[in-house]
């Protein structure tokens, strides 16, 4: 079973101000479940930065689920991303790394040029259980992470 | 929008000795993202700094015993990012 998600928005700030405020979004009182964050690596590639963070949330698990996952445990969030000044397009791509085989989401979101779009398509893939299937979609959607930006 | 000043609170890292490291790096990489790269300076003078705060953090993830090649696997660009992620 796979969901597809789309969203958009619109924000009056220069893409300047969006691109840089990426790197500074945490701490923040909104995303407290956010835990740590890091960059794996940067490298310049064709004039774009290339960046590999590792991010670390927590998981909270209801007492259903926990015979399905475990207990509460934080997960891993992985994000590359690409800059391009020139274009200005700011491209992420995320995946959380442990629990692939109960829920897995990637999104790819992109921020482009003066009217920041951002697009986040999310892809839930689980396994075919009945009922707690249909849950822990709607359980993992809940804790969708909104990009907060600045 | 400026990077933030010194004052903010700074971000947990992974490893908790590379907190200071960290902090330091992203300081000097935020001013030089928003006050140079951004304007076509691709020069980068963090690489020291960096190179210090990314061996800590590689140091930490080997000793929770994360998976660091799975992490260290680039996707975006590649067929990889056109594929349902694997359940591995």
């Amino acid at each position: 079973m796979v969901k597809f998600m789309t969203a958009s928005s619109v924000f009056k700030f220069t893409w300047d101000q969006v691109a840089s405020g990426m790197w500074q979004r945490y701490p923040n009182p909104n995303s407290k479940h956010v835990l740590t964050e890091d960059v794996l690596s940067r490298r310049i590639e064709d004039q774009k930065l290339v960046s590999l963070r590792i991010l670390t949330k927590t998981n909270k698990i209801p007492k259903w689920g926990e015979r399905f996952v475990g207990q509460n445990k934080n997960i891993l969030i992985i994000e590359e991303s690409v800059v391009d000044p020139k274009e200005k397009t700011f491209t992420t791509y995320t995946r959380n790394v442990g629990l692939q085989k109960v829920l897995l989401t990637a999104s790819i979101t992109s921020h482009n040029l003066q009217f920041f779009s951002i697009s986040v398509a999310g892809l839930a893939k689980l396994k075919s259980w009945a009922l707690p299937h249909l849950l822990l979609v709607a359980l993992g959607f809940s804790r969708w992470d909104q990009v907060p930006l600045l | 929008m400026k990077y933030l000043s010194k004052r903010a609170a700074s971000m947990d890292s992974v490893g908790t000795d590379c907190r200071e490291l960290k902090r330091t790096y992203d300081e000097c990489f935020n001013k030089w993202f928003s006050e140079k790269f951004l304007k076509g300076v691709t020069e980068d003078p963090c690489t020291a700094l960096f190179k210090v705060y990314q061996d800590c953090v590689k140091k930490a993830i080997r000793e929770k015993n994360l998976n660091l090649e799975e992490i260290e696997t680039d996707v975006l660009g590649t067929e990889r990012e056109k594929q349902p992620p694997p359940t591995t």
